[in-house]
């Protein structure tokens, strides 16, 4: 446990609508180690999604997380991001943890061109870099200057300084509205294109600079996704959440993302929570897989013991179920459940083959079945 | 339950959920009561009538001033005259119960006529569309160029005033707004995909328009028309506040209060029952419409309903 | 494609629709008896008299087919004759020309207010949904859709003029009026009463016209206000709904910050839209209250002449606000272009 990055207990999360309350997480366990990559797989509504927004505390009305604990290892030591206040929160948005979705095109602001927006990354958490690097230009470009230049570097100079000593000061946001005077923002925007377009290039986005001046209408799925990823990754976070970033794009587009990810990790060394319903990309790409049904995680182990020896019944009938030639077509009998009025006890006994007395009583606890390989099933001890 | 139960008794469930919708049916009913119980309430001759018409929407009035002053000025709520008079004498307790009738003319007159020559004309251009659908736009276009009063205006100036040659200017200048709603709607419904899927199973091009299209084309109609209701009223009301509507001594609520003008300020009083009783008169009756109207663009929106 | 290229297609049809203007009114004027039609088409009174207005007719060609009608009274518009009113006794356009600096005058004031006060009370609206503010602020809309303009201006007229005796009906107090239309010190830049203050020296004569707008502003903003604050909202709420939203928020970037830069901008689209229609509510608008408060604009002008069956006038002010309208929406539709890069496309 020493090396969990994230580790999220007995998470419970409820949605109060006018049909009822969805029980949607219920007791959900999940750890993320430093730099692995750990796939989350599940059925649609399952409750990925809804964790994955959790973590963040971005969870929209009318859902209330309820319970449960998301422990993040930060510099400043480990924090609960589920009792943090929204001020600490954002500066983790972005910055440790990164957040990317399904359909990139809906993910970009339609209104503003790509520059604008992966720039709000960078001037979120980037600031004072960006401020300084501008500054050390502005001394060079000082000391060259005539008289009348002179003066109005050192204008800027002071507004920099102003911007490095407190982020939030209200001086230069009000000059950034008037026409003249926010002319100091040239030379941060010349910055920040630099390095928007030098994390585009990473992400293999032919043409940065073009890019750059693009609407989001105008880039093809795959360009949107890059763009995203980009945004997700600019600050260099120490876990990437990837919410089924491939589902909406083409096949052939979706081994470039994949392959794209793959690389990125070795860069950038962050971990990776990639959520999908697709075991093939698990197989692929994750150290670790955690199986999600109902909203509760119900098994979770590395790639290769979840493939040859899956503990719980559901993730066997799972691995069942995926077609393969001159097999017969397997699948797991009965729907998925409401959440409104989950099963009592194990919330998949109504469909378990093995299921017992004691299943349809009790809800089982997450435990360590064998070495870490955990499993929330009444069929093993701990 | 059959879905169309469960969804109706949801969609009386968030009626009731939301207390403005119930303010505005119980004002509409309210006033649907006085249009009905409208000859018991006033009954049309009364023994303090000098002037008795065969016309009841013509208000009738006594020869002299109730309270004393000269036969035009306007005298306050007395015993004969629970709402008090108008200038002229003109009982105004009658003129809002009859202008009850008048109102309800005007609103659901105008709205539905509109609604019906905008209907035929919009099914006709988004069916047959091409140059038929070109030209019908391009004709709407120049109608909705120029402001609804002032083009009403003109067209009373033209056909002669009376509130029936208001009716008519207002449908004239109204149908254009409701068949672009339904040309547009019918347009945007056919592109959706369980239209493509009726007509792949083979369903008669009439068919498909009837069954599938219209029932869903036809919700920001009804919506746009009960809130067109309260609306038309208040133009209505303004045409003949101006002078431009019902003659002097008729029944309806704009035209009581355009002569109370006169008398504003006239030595230091503003007899106000002249002006606050028809204009609440009015105004309760557009806001109780437009109530109903936001109800039901809540409820049958179908993105908004669930929460 | 770019926003110039935008501008210019969306100039260029703004000529049809001008021309079919044109006909429309046109068309209407042929619903009056060719003795009035008269008006139409000439500035000098002398020519209306009985004895020689046959002659008249002949002359303008009023006995000649429809479509040459049409085609002299086309040229003549677009030379800017619009003919003769009889309620102000002189040329139409004269009289538009006349009237007009009062009109624009409330306008310039009550445009802006109406528009940032909506907008904000749209957005706060949609923010604190089903919270006390929002109801109250939906309140607010629609009560000042039900209102009778020509009510609530007589309403505030009895309590603020008649009673407290703060406000006065008019454009001007007599003083002012005096000072402006007979002293030689005062010249009439723009017709703008406000304006013309500064521009003079005067001030007194900027507060007094201030005065006076503050209750036409008052009745206009109340009635107004609602249907922008409707729409904000309900767009607003489906912006929110978004996915760029929970980005934008994924990004560490604060709520507030979110709902103004991002949920805003996507949601002032469909209200720009409705802003072009607002202006031609306000005309309607305009008519009555200037009316009620007697303030010697444009619209006031016009419901004299509808009253007393000035052809000339009534249709003049039709074609002149109907071309207004026309250049409001361009402008609407040339914002528009500017806030959604996706419409340049089309």
């Amino acid at each position: 446990m020493e090396k969990s990055l994230l580790n999220v207990e007995d998470l419970r999360v409820r949605f109060y609508t006018y049909e009822g309350i969805v029980e949607a997480i219920d007791d959900a366990n999940l750890t993320v180690r430093e730099g692995e990559t750990i796939g989350l797989v599940g059925e649609t509504g399952c409750g990925k999604s809804v964790t994955s927004l959790s973590v963040l505390a971005l969870v929209p009305p009318p859902g209330k997380i309820e319970g449960g604990s998301a422990t993040l290892k930060t510099k400043e030591g480990s924090i609960d991001l589920l009792r943090q206040k929204e001020d600490r929160l954002r500066k983790i948005r972005g910055d440790d943890i990164s957040l990317i979705f399904q359909d990139p095109r809906s993910a970009l602001n339609p209104v503003y061109t790509v520059e604008n927006q992966v720039s709000e990354v960078f001037m979120q958490h980037r600031q004072k870099e960006i401020v300084k690097t501008a500054l050390d230009e502005l001394e060079k470009d000082l000391q060259k200057a005539g008289s009348f230049k002179k003066r109005v570097y050192s204008y800027e100079k002071k507004i920099y300084e102003k911007m490095l000593k407190n982020p939030k000061a209200l001086t230069p946001k009000i000059l950034s509205r008037i026409p003249i005077a926010n002319r100091y923002r040239r030379r941060l925007r010349r910055e920040l294109r630099k390095e928007i377009a030098r994390i585009l290039q990473v992400m293999r986005i032919p043409d940065a600079e073009r890019v750059l001046d693009m609407y989001p209408h105008e880039l093809s799925g795959g360009m949107a996704q890059r763009v995203v990823i980009a945004m997700a990754l600019a600050c260099n976070p120490e876990l990437l959440i990837a919410d089924e970033p491939t589902t909406n794009l083409d096949v052939t587009i979706q081994a470039q993302i994949l392959e794209l990810i793959r690389e990125l990790k070795g860069k950038f060394g962050s971990a990776v929570l990639y959520i999908t319903h697709d075991l093939g990309v698990v197989a692929e790409l994750c150290d670790r897989v955690a199986v999600m049904y109902a909203g509760v995680v119900c098994e979770l182990a590395d790639v290769n013991e979840i493939f040859k020896s899956p503990l719980h019944p559901y993730t066997q009938a799972l691995l069942e179920s995926i077609p393969r030639p001159g097999k017969e077509f397997k699948t797991i009998e009965g729907e998925v459940p409401s959440l409104i009025k989950p099963p009592v006890g194990c919330r998949f006994n109504p469909r378990c083959r093995k299921a017992t007395e004691l299943c349809e009583r009790e809800k089982p606890k997450f435990i360590e079945a064998e070495k870490n390989h955990f499993v929330m099933c009444h069929l093993y001890k701990g | 339950m059959a879905p169309s139960i469960k969804e109706f008794k949801f969609m009386l469930h968030r009626m009731k959920q939301s207390p403005l919708s119930i303010v505005g049916l119980s004002i509409v009913l309210f006033y649907v009561a006085i249009a009905v119980l409208a000859p018991v309430l006033a009954p049309p001759g009364p023994s303090w009538a000098f002037v008795r018409y065969t016309d009841p929407f013509m208000m009738p009035r006594p020869i002299t001033n109730p309270s004393g002053g000269t036969v035009t000025e306007p005298s306050p709520p007395g015993p004969d005259h629970p709402f008090g008079t108008a200038e002229f004498q003109y009982d105004i307790y009658y003129g809002m119960i009859w202008g009850t009738i008048t109102a309800f003319r005007v609103g659901l007159w105008v709205t539905f006529v509109s609604m019906a020559i905008g209907l035929a004309v919009g099914i006709v251009a988004a069916y047959y569309g091409g140059i038929i659908d070109e030209i019908f736009m391009r004709f709407t276009d120049i109608i909705l160029a120029f402001p609804g009063l002032i083009l009403a205006m003109a067209f009373v100036v033209a056909f002669g005033r009376s509130l029936d040659n208001v009716l008519l200017a207002l449908v004239l200048v109204g149908w254009p707004g409701d068949a672009r709603l339904i040309r547009g709607e019918i347009l945007r419904v056919k592109q959706e995909d369980y239209v493509e899927a009726a007509k792949a199973v083979g369903c008669s091009d009439l068919r498909v328009m009837f069954r599938h299209v219209l029932p869903n084309a036809i919700y920001p109609m009804v919506i746009s028309a009960t809130l067109g209701i309260g609306g038309m009223v208040l133009t209505a009301a303004a045409l003949s506040f101006l002078g431009l509507g019902a003659p002097v001594g008729y029944a309806d609520w704009g035209q009581i209060i355009s002569s109370s003008q006169n008398w504003i300020g006239v030595r230091g009083r503003t007899y106000p029952h002249t002006f606050l009783i028809p204009g609440v008169f009015i105004f309760t009756f557009s806001l109780g419409w437009n109530l109903l109207g936001d109800a039901f663009r809540d409820i049958m929106d179908p993105t908004i309903r669930r929460r | 494609m770019g926003l110039r290229a935008f501008v210019i297609r969306r100039l260029l049809l703004v000529i049809p629709t001008l021309l079919g203007a044109v006909l429309l009114i046109f068309a209407v004027s042929q619903l009056f008896p060719v003795k009035s039609r008269v008006a139409l088409y000439i500035t000098n009174p002398q020519r209306f008299k009985p004895e020689v207005i046959e002659r008249t007719i002949h002359e303008v060609g009023l006995d000649a087919p429809v479509y040459v009608q049409f085609f002299n009274w086309l040229q003549q518009v677009l030379g800017g004759n619009l003919g003769w009113s009889e309620t102000a006794q002189l040329p139409v356009s004269t009289t538009i020309a006349h009237y007009f600096p009062a009109t624009l005058e409330i306008v310039i004031f009550t445009a802006p207010v109406i528009i940032f006060l909506g907008i904000y009370l749209g957005v706060l609206s949609a923010v604190r949904r089903d919270t006390p503010i929002d109801h109250a602020t939906r309140s607010i809309s629609i009560i000042g859709a039900s209102l009778p303009t020509f009510w609530l201006g007589i309403l505030l007229l009895a309590i603020f003029f008649v009673a407290l005796g703060w406000f006065q009906p008019g454009r001007l107090s007599a003083e002012g009026i005096n000072f402006v239309y007979t002293s030689p010190n005062f010249i009439k830049y723009t017709g703008l009463m406000t304006v013309d203050g500064l521009l003079n020296g005067q001030l007194w004569i900027t507060i007094d016209a201030l005065r006076h707008l503050v209750l036409p502003l008052t009745v206009l903003t109340t009635i107004g206000v609602g249907g922008i604050i409707r729409l904000m909202r309900s767009s607003m709420l489906e912006a929110l709904n978004k996915g760029y939203i929970v980005t934008a928020r994924a990004k560490g970037l604060a709520k507030k910050e979110v709902i103004n830069k991002h949920a805003r901008r996507n949601a002032l689209i469909p209200t720009v839209t409705v802003a072009g229609l607002m202006v031609a509510g306000m005309m309607n608008g305009l008519m009555i209250t200037e009316t009620v408060f007697a303030f010697g604009g444009l619209g006031q002008w016009s419901v004299r002449a509808a009253v007393n069956l000035d052809v000339a006038g009534v249709l003049g002010f039709a074609l002149f606000t109907g071309f207004l309208f026309v250049i409001s929406n361009l402008i609407v539709d040339i914002l528009y272009a500017y806030i959604d890069p996706r419409i340049r496309l089309d």
